[in-house]
């Protein structure tokens, strides 16, 4: 066992330092997600901006910081007028990052766009806003049309990046659930069923009435976010694992109506998908005409 | 001539190799560190991944830990001319609006400013509260924030002052179905 880990180690750090890449189709279809995810949710925001981020807008108006990173990151908070700027390069950048024009420079202007606007919209947004800006970083050094050794390092870099930062959202989520009490006595589900704003009244029946139902939901989801960072790696797992989380991430964003979290969650199961699934994605994608031009380029 | 770039070029690739993961290593070491409960660190090294953290990769994974034990509306008026206006609901105002995003914003400030009070107020069981301090709080001020703009949009006026009012549903621990409304009353507070 110990032996096989050091191979497949050794063997994986040769076929990185070597610059050579043989899939790269997951990295493609990963990047243009979260670009996809950026640009509807930017269009999510268009009708309500002046309102979110607006001069007269809801954002909170704090004091200078006395740090330059933060007055630049929070610039909307300081200087709202310049909204209208920010939205519309995150807008462009991403459009360009999505189609693969521009290169890096676009991609940190995404980066940077998308985090000045999540650092105003606390109270529109939730925790996918997050997730999202933290992986557009890693995306500016993932070259999705690769031909130079560097960039495919770099590319192969930010993939595994983008993948540790999924499955730490897992791991610490779950080990916050496993200090609380709610979650270690079986009674979270139940309890968050009683929130009208996260369960709409047909579930809250349901699971106010079944009991076994939310105790089982309620340790299914704590021991799944635990162990996902491990199981994730048994072939044989994989499969189960990942149809529990689309589930699970689809509740979240129909029922739960926590739309951007749950989508953003879903995207991050490309970074799992084995070559095999990734080609029948792809093959599914190129068959619509719109797709079939940008998907690989 | 191609033989020896190809051979140039391996240590090169190799560096870029070792120097992308020990960056990464770091990266998400000190992420870890941030995100990870407080007390599994050191407090002088916690600071120093959440300086590194926040705020161009700052992240919070407590995702409902612990569950919320209560939902909250949040109700304001507004002091203009020498009068206090009646009650409005912020959440029906932002409902009017007819943006599902904009609805989020009623229901956060609620939220926060509910968290904020849970952390400071005490429930005695005879049903008596232990004062709380939360006036100087950011959530407080962020949801005063809140209705101020829309008693300017909404009235256009330009009110002196905001009072703030929480209306708490309580789902207590033991028999879930009992709802215990509290409500919490902030101000008269100055707006500017």
């Amino acid at each position: 066992m110990v032996q096989r880990v050091l191979t497949n180690i050794s063997s994986w750090w040769a076929s990185l330092s070597s610059g050579k890449r043989e899939g790269y189709k997951a990295e493609v279809l990963f990047s243009r997600l979260v670009y996809l995810w950026i640009l509807i949710n930017g269009i999510i925001l268009l009708p309500i901006m002046d309102l979110a981020i607006g001069p007269d807008g809801y954002t909170y108006r704090t004091t200078f910081s006395p740090t330059l990173r933060d007055n630049f990151v929070y610039m909307l908070n300081y200087s709202p007028e310049r909204y209208v700027v920010i939205y519309w390069c995150m807008m462009i950048s991403s459009l360009m990052a999505l189609l693969n024009v521009g290169g890096m420079l676009v991609r940190t202007m995404s980066w940077l766009s998308l985090l000045i606007i999540a650092s105003s919209t606390n109270l529109v947004f939730n925790a996918g806003i997050q997730v999202a800006f933290n992986w557009a970083f890693f995306l500016i050094f993932l070259f999705p049309n690769r031909k130079i050794d560097w960039k495919v390092i770099l590319s192969r870099l930010a993939f595994i990046g983008a993948k540790i930062q999924f499955l730490m959202i897992y791991f610490f989520s779950g080990v916050f659930k496993l200090i609380v009490e709610d979650w270690i006595s079986g009674d979270s589900v139940r309890l968050l069923s009683f929130l009208p704003q996260y369960t709409p009244d047909w579930m809250a029946c349901v699971l106010q009435s079944v009991d076994w139902l939310a105790i089982t939901l309620n340790y299914i989801i704590l021991f799944y976010l635990v162990l996902f960072p491990l199981l994730i790696w048994v072939k044989k797992l994989k499969t189960p694992l990942m149809i529990i989380g689309v589930g699970f991430h689809l509740y979240t964003a129909f029922v739960m109506r926590l739309y951007d979290f749950g989508s953003i969650m879903l995207i991050g199961y490309v970074l799992f998908l084995s070559a095999d699934k990734i080609d029948w994605l792809f093959s599914q994608m190129t068959k619509l005409p719109i797709l079939k031009h940008f998907v690989l380029k | 001539m191609i033989k020896s770039r190809l051979k140039l070029r391996k240590p090169i690739l190799k560096f870029i190799s070792i120097f992308g993961l020990i960056a990464l290593a770091s990266h998400f070491t000190l992420v870890g560190i941030a995100v990870a409960p407080y007390n599994w660190s050191q407090p002088d090294i916690y600071f120093l991944a959440d300086n590194y953290l926040k705020p161009q990769f700052r992240q919070y994974w407590q995702l409902f830990a612990p569950v919320p034990r209560e939902s909250s509306r949040l109700y304001y008026s507004y002091y203009s001319d020498g009068s206090w206006s009646n009650q409005i609901s912020l959440s029906e105002e932002m409902k009017d609006l007819g943006f599902p995003l904009v609805e989020r914003i009623a229901l956060k400030s609620a939220y926060y400013l509910a968290l904020e009070t849970k952390k400071n107020t005490e429930i005695n069981s005879d049903d008596t509260k232990n004062y709380r301090v939360v006036k100087a709080s950011h959530s407080y001020y962020r949801a005063a924030f809140v209705c101020l703009q829309n008693a300017r949009k909404n009235y256009l006026v330009e009110p002196d002052s905001i009072k703030l009012t929480l209306e708490r549903d309580l789902f207590p621990k033991s028999g879930h179905t009992q709802v215990k409304t509290i409500i919490d009353y902030y101000g008269p507070e100055s707006v500017n």
